[in-house]
């Protein structure tokens, strides 16, 4: 430490204890399970080779995309709406509506979760809502099926659209729209050739964070899902502790943390100042 | 030419009422849960409803009386609390290094120390397990609070950084240059301006670990549940009526939380 400022020396007596922290209790942890997966110190991909060979774990890779790939698509056709009407309200009305999109999240993820068994099951208040409007007549599956865990990862995932795109909107000059609108445009218009161009990068990135963090989603395909509609965490679960298969828990959770890096680095590059918060 | 106009008018009216209706069902949509868990906790009938037939508080009253359930929410407590005081020190050390750094090497810190939001749980949880089972800390407390502070230093790391930048570098100075060691500069300074931040990241580490399922599902053992492992139990294997009372507790609890910040705040902005 001769030679370093005495301010330098002291930046580093800061970040002492917390770096040997995060080195010893994620840093090391994850290595490690990469170095598993590659069967260390016998290199090897076998345990990849696994993943693509055999067709469950294909079709539990294939689901986990679907799944999380059209609730992106639902989050973002219901979110830029909503966070267009957002912008368009007063200061107050927008305080109250982003508290209220909030609120949700004070709540602990399992009941977040739970709520949904209770309304989507065969008994529970949409079934009978259904029925009594006369809709249907014997109950419809809503849950333990891929529908269920969607509405439900829906649910929680929204709210990572509205606001980037909330942001994004409100940074519009309002003078812009002022602008197109005297000009002679129509209001649709001015909506396609100016507000949406400008809040593209926002809209994209909102959209790839619903992808990115849908993929890692484990509660809600382990409760609203069948013992059949496994996402990528939940066979990563199962092999660790139902089977103690650790290379290939381990080939697993390598590639759904190298996919989440490269997304998430793209991410980055599409919206640069945002700090994200994850839900499950 | 007036006819096209005043029907692009009545075209942009119907617009502008679906775009209303549509917004307020999304926001409907996801207050959702938050609605129908309350309702739900004063249900005594053996089939789930989310509007009790006759409300009681049969739920409440079983929830407190059982042995059980008191053990694990204390248990949850006690870690949480643990981790809230490790989370917020290591947190400051750190938020507080960044601020020192200049801008592309804070950048590259910062992000080693936001890294645990982005990984998802399960491949921190397998991860942590196999190394834990190593070492025999399955199933102990010290384990889980270890890898909830992981999870909540990002939280503390974000909070205090950005109101560490909002602070004006004059004061610390000022100490600095009147011979204040940066040991006394910090106490003496820095913490009495960012005391709201530092109780903020408290609460907000308290919360993290007090609802975190997915690494205490791995980390506890069969003595060492947390709330939510408990609660997870009961949803997928028993079919116990307590549980929207449980819920509604543990949205309480933060709730709780928020008021005293909330109160606090407003008298702040009130002066």
């Amino acid at each position: 430490m001769i030679g370093l400022s005495r301010n330098s020396r002291n930046t580093l007596l800061l970040l002492g204890l917390p770096c040997l922290f995060i080195a010893v209790f994620f840093v090391l942890p994850l290595i490690n399970s990469v170095a598993v997966s590659f069967g260390v110190p016998d290199l090897t991909t076998a345990g990849y080779k696994r993943l693509i060979d055999v067709p469950v774990y294909r079709a539990v890779y294939w689901r986990t995309m679907r799944v999380a790939f059209i609730v992106m698509l639902v989050c973002v056709t219901l979110g830029y709406p909503c966070a267009y009407y957002i912008s368009r309200l007063s200061r107050r009305g927008r305080i109250v509506a982003v508290g209220l999109i909030t609120l949700p999240f004070m709540l602990s993820v399992l009941v977040r979760n739970y709520v949904w068994i209770v309304l989507l099951q065969d008994t529970g208040l949409a079934n009978r809502l259904l029925q009594n409007a006369g809709l249907i007549s014997t109950p419809v599956r809503l849950m333990h099926n891929e529908l269920g865990v969607m509405i439900a990862m829906t649910n929680m995932l929204l709210p990572y659209v509205i606001f980037p795109v909330l942001g994004a909107l409100l940074a519009i000059p309002p003078d812009l729209r002022t602008a197109s609108a005297s000009l002679g445009a129509h209001p649709a218009r001015t909506f396609l050739r100016v507000t949406l161009p400008l809040t593209r990068a926002s809209t994209a990135a909102g959209a790839l964070l619903t992808f990115i963090v849908g993929l890692g989603f484990y509660i809600t395909p382990a409760m609203l899902g069948g013992a059949r509609e496994m996402m990528i965490s939940n066979l990563i679960a199962f092999n660790v502790r139902e089977v103690l298969n650790w290379p290939l828990a381990f080939s697993l959770s390598t590639s759904l943390l190298a996919s989440t890096i490269v997304l998430y680095l793209l991410f980055r590059a599409l919206l640069p100042q945002s700090a994200t918060l994850k839900p499950t | 030419m007036r006819g096209g106009r005043t029907q692009g008018r009545l075209a942009s009216r119907i617009g502008r009422i679906l775009l209303t209706l549509l917004a307020w069902s999304v926001i409907a949509f996801l207050l959702l849960p938050v609605l129908a868990v309350i309702p739900m906790s004063f249900n005594d009938a053996a089939i789930f409803e989310v509007l009790p037939s006759e409300p009681s508080l049969e739920q409440y009253r079983r929830l407190f009386a059982s042995r059980e359930w008191m053990d694990v929410l204390w248990r949850s407590v006690e870690i949480a609390l643990i981790v809230a005081i490790a989370a917020t020190t290591l947190g400051i050390l750190a938020a507080s290094a960044i601020a020192r750094l200049p801008a592309r090497r804070s950048a590259a810190v910062e992000a080693v120390f936001l890294a645990p939001q982005i990984v998802p749980s399960i491949v921190l949880a397998a991860s942590s397990y196999y190394l834990f089972a190593r070492f025999g800390m399955v199933g102990t407390m010290t384990g889980i609070i270890i890898m909830h502070t992981v999870l909540a230093l990002p939280f503390v790391v974000i909070l205090m950084g950005s109101r560490l930048q909002s602070l004006s570098p004059e004061l610390a100075q000022a100490s600095a240059s009147l011979g204040g060691n940066p040991i006394r500069t910090f106490f003496r300074v820095i913490v009495p301006q960012t005391t709201t931040a530092i109780a903020g990241s408290a609460l907000l580490a308290f919360h993290v670990s007090f609802d975190e399922v997915v690494l205490a599902l791995f980390l506890s053992g069969a003595r060492n549940k947390t709330l939510p492992v408990k609660l997870w139990d009961a949803i997928l294997f028993e079919v116990s009526p307590l549980l929207p009372a449980i819920s509604t507790i543990v949205l309480l609890i933060p709730l709780l939380a928020l008021v005293p910040m909330l109160i606090a705040r407003a008298t702040r902005t009130g002066q």
